[in-house]
């Protein structure tokens, strides 16, 4: 392997002169904080000064990230193989671009790698146990798979404009999408499945929210056990660490086993995917987890190069700030005790234009994660697709897609003057 | 790798020998976010035969607006030009370096049908990308990136990393005015 090049190069030299190894994003006497700045977006640094062993395992992590896996016995793939046969990507970095969240779709189309079609059982989405999948095609649709196999099929994403007006008369757009499953090609999908889209969220900090203390986070809204760690992960919560995260990811996204989960996510009746030929037991080794791992423990937010009017004030005084926490307090962090990681790590019903469908059309009771806003100011470097389907084309449409719980705050965005309104929006730009 | 076979295929042959549904992928290669009918024009082709250089001496000149063929090497005999701007695993990995011209400074794109990572490099440093798109399941091609390109009487060096497949179609070509 030829390792990325790292702090770890200078590590015997360090060593020599008494030295220590920091990454070049933190001097010994800054204060530590969430934030770093990113000069180069193809080389995300971490938030923490790290050793030279950590530094070099965040390296290979992030290598890791960019890496396309390949399917089992491609001569010459060493490490990397294992893909599939079944999968949406071959690389994390494709949906989780160095660390940014997933772009989903500007226009009509099928959906993109990063915007996952995840199957739920619809009584299980409905009670927030996310185990239950599609009988037939599991937990994801997967929309790619190996010569030799068949695809699950695809979705095409159809939008449909609707528009109003503000109170002082200023107009707004938004973008409805419908969900039309095409080439399905195991067969029927249970009717009663939940066909729930899914963005790819940014990795931006998430090592940050695993330390978010348990006594600031609402009760648990999962049926698990009281005692099982309280779920922080994913766009229902469905995950209480990162590495748990990680693992389903690429079982039922990339078809890699690991150590979490020892197999992939072939159904059943999906015969031939479930004897296809393995990269290993598991495919993804305990070295390269644990890098995956600390890369995205230690992964930063980028800070925004933007600045902009103090709108904070009129964010709190709208309501945002109930669910969008400004602060939150972490536990177990050097340097760190607290967060502006602006979630509060807790479902929400953001009312029924947001939630699921399942497969006959019906609407299932959805609840979100209220999405952390930091690293917004990073988003804005390409065109917007927010929400957990894409379909926001700005953080305005964003807001006014809130409702359920959230109808309050929206209506008091859209009673704004529109000074205000677009300060508001500015300053979130740059979170 | 079955490239050659399907370089004279539409796309929606490709799907089929890919055993991806016919109506998805021929969605796939309309996926991009531009539009590419000249590219897809090009990939139609078989594509002028070339081996990429183990280093910027040996990199063959290219001509835009033609399809090649690029046979590449082992990732670990290669001297690149500047690193690849993209960490990844070197295992197994294919790569190598040729060289265009470009008579016009503007926007120019470098279409390849594998998902290698690309660098252009100008005065040894990588010139940033200004945007990509991809399509999933198509190779005609797979994936697109955006440069802006400046007046030099220099050659500019392309790198090609990190993949697998020693074979690789490309073709750089300028974007249409008005059309990024």
């Amino acid at each position: 392997m030829k390792r990325p090049g790292g702090c770890g190069f200078a590590f015997a030299a360090a060593v020599l002169t008494g030295a220590v190894c920091f990454d070049r994003a933190h001097a010994q006497s800054e204060p530590r904080s969430a934030y770093a700045d990113f000069v180069d977006t193809r080389d995300p640094l971490p938030y923490a000064a790290l050793d030279a062993a950590k530094r070099d395992s965040y390296d290979l992590g992030h290598a890791l990230l960019n890496t396309q896996f390949v399917a089992a016995g491609t001569p010459k793939a060493e490490r990397r193989d294992g893909l599939g046969p079944l999968f949406n990507a071959a690389a994390c970095d494709a949906c989780h671009n160095e660390g940014a969240r997933g772009q989903g779709l500007s226009r009509d189309g099928l959906a993109p790698a990063p915007l996952v079609i995840q199957l739920q059982d619809a009584q299980a989405l409905a009670a927030h146990r996310a185990d239950d999948g599609d009988p037939v095609y599991g937990h994801v649709l997967n929309i790619s798979a190996l010569p030799g196999y068949e695809a699950e099929g695809g979705a095409w994403v159809r939008y449909t404009e609707r528009s109003g007006l503000y109170p002082d008369g200023t107009s707004w757009t938004l973008r409805a999408p419908t969900y039309e499953l095409r080439e399905l090609h195991y067969g029927p999908m249970n009717p009663s499945t939940a066909i729930s889209p899914r963005l790819a969220p940014q990795l931006f900090g998430v090592g940050l929210l695993a330390h978010v203390r348990d006594s600031a986070l609402a009760a648990s809204t999962s049926s698990g056990s009281a005692n099982a760690p309280r779920g922080r992960f994913g766009w229902q919560v469905a995950s209480a660490t990162l590495e748990q995260q990680t693992a389903i990811a690429m079982s039922r996204e990339m078809g890699l086993t690991s150590s979490v989960i020892d197999h992939d996510d072939c159904t059943s009746t999906q015969t031939a995917c479930r004897s296809a030929p393995s990269g290993g037991t598991p495919e993804v080794s305990a070295e390269f987890m644990q890098a995956l791992l600390d890369f995205q423990t230690f992964l930063a937010v980028p800070r925004s190069k933007n600045t902009a009017d103090d709108a904070s004030s009129s964010f709190a005084g709208i309501g945002c700030a109930a669910c969008h926490r400004p602060r939150l307090p972490v536990e177990g962090v050097d340097g760190i005790n607290e967060i502006a990681a602006y979630t509060d790590l807790s479902l929400h019903d953001l009312g029924t234009d947001l939630a699921d469908r399942d497969a006959q059309g019906r609407i299932v009771p959805t609840r979100f994660r209220t999405a952390p806003l930091w690293g917004l100011g990073h988003t804005t470097r390409r065109p917007l697709t927010l929400l957990h389907d894409g379909r926001a084309r700005s953080i305005e449409e964003a807001i006014l897609w809130h409702d359920g719980e959230a109808r309050a705050a929206r209506t008091r965005f859209q009673s704004l003057g529109a000074d205000e309104r677009r300060r508001l929006l500015e300053w979130l730009a740059t979170r | 790798m079955k490239l050659l076979a399907t370089k004279l295929l539409p796309c929606l042959a490709v799907a089929a020998l890919l055993q991806m549904p016919q109506a998805h992928a021929d969605d796939a290669c309309a996926g991009f976010k531009w539009d590419v009918k000249h590219e897809h024009a090009l990939f139609v082709h078989e594509g002028h035969v070339a081996n990429a250089g183990k280093d910027d001496a040996s990199a063959p000149t290219l001509d835009v607006d033609k399809l090649y063929l690029l046979t590449l090497v082992p990732q670990k005999t290669v001297k690149f030009a500047a690193p690849p701007s993209k960490k990844m695993l070197a295992d197994g990995a294919s790569a190598g370096l040729v060289h265009f011209r470009v008579a016009k400074p503007g926007q120019y794109r470098v279409s390849v049908d594998v998902p290698f990572w690309i660098d252009v490099i100008a005065d040894g440093k990588a010139i940033a990308s200004t945007d990509f798109s991809g399509a999933q399941g198509c190779t005609m091609p797979r994936k697109i990136v955006l440069y802006d390109l400046p007046a030099t009487q220099k050659t500019l060096t392309v790198q090609f990393s990190g993949a697998t497949e020693d074979k690789v179609h490309v073709t750089l070509t300028p974007v249409p005015a008005s059309k990024p």
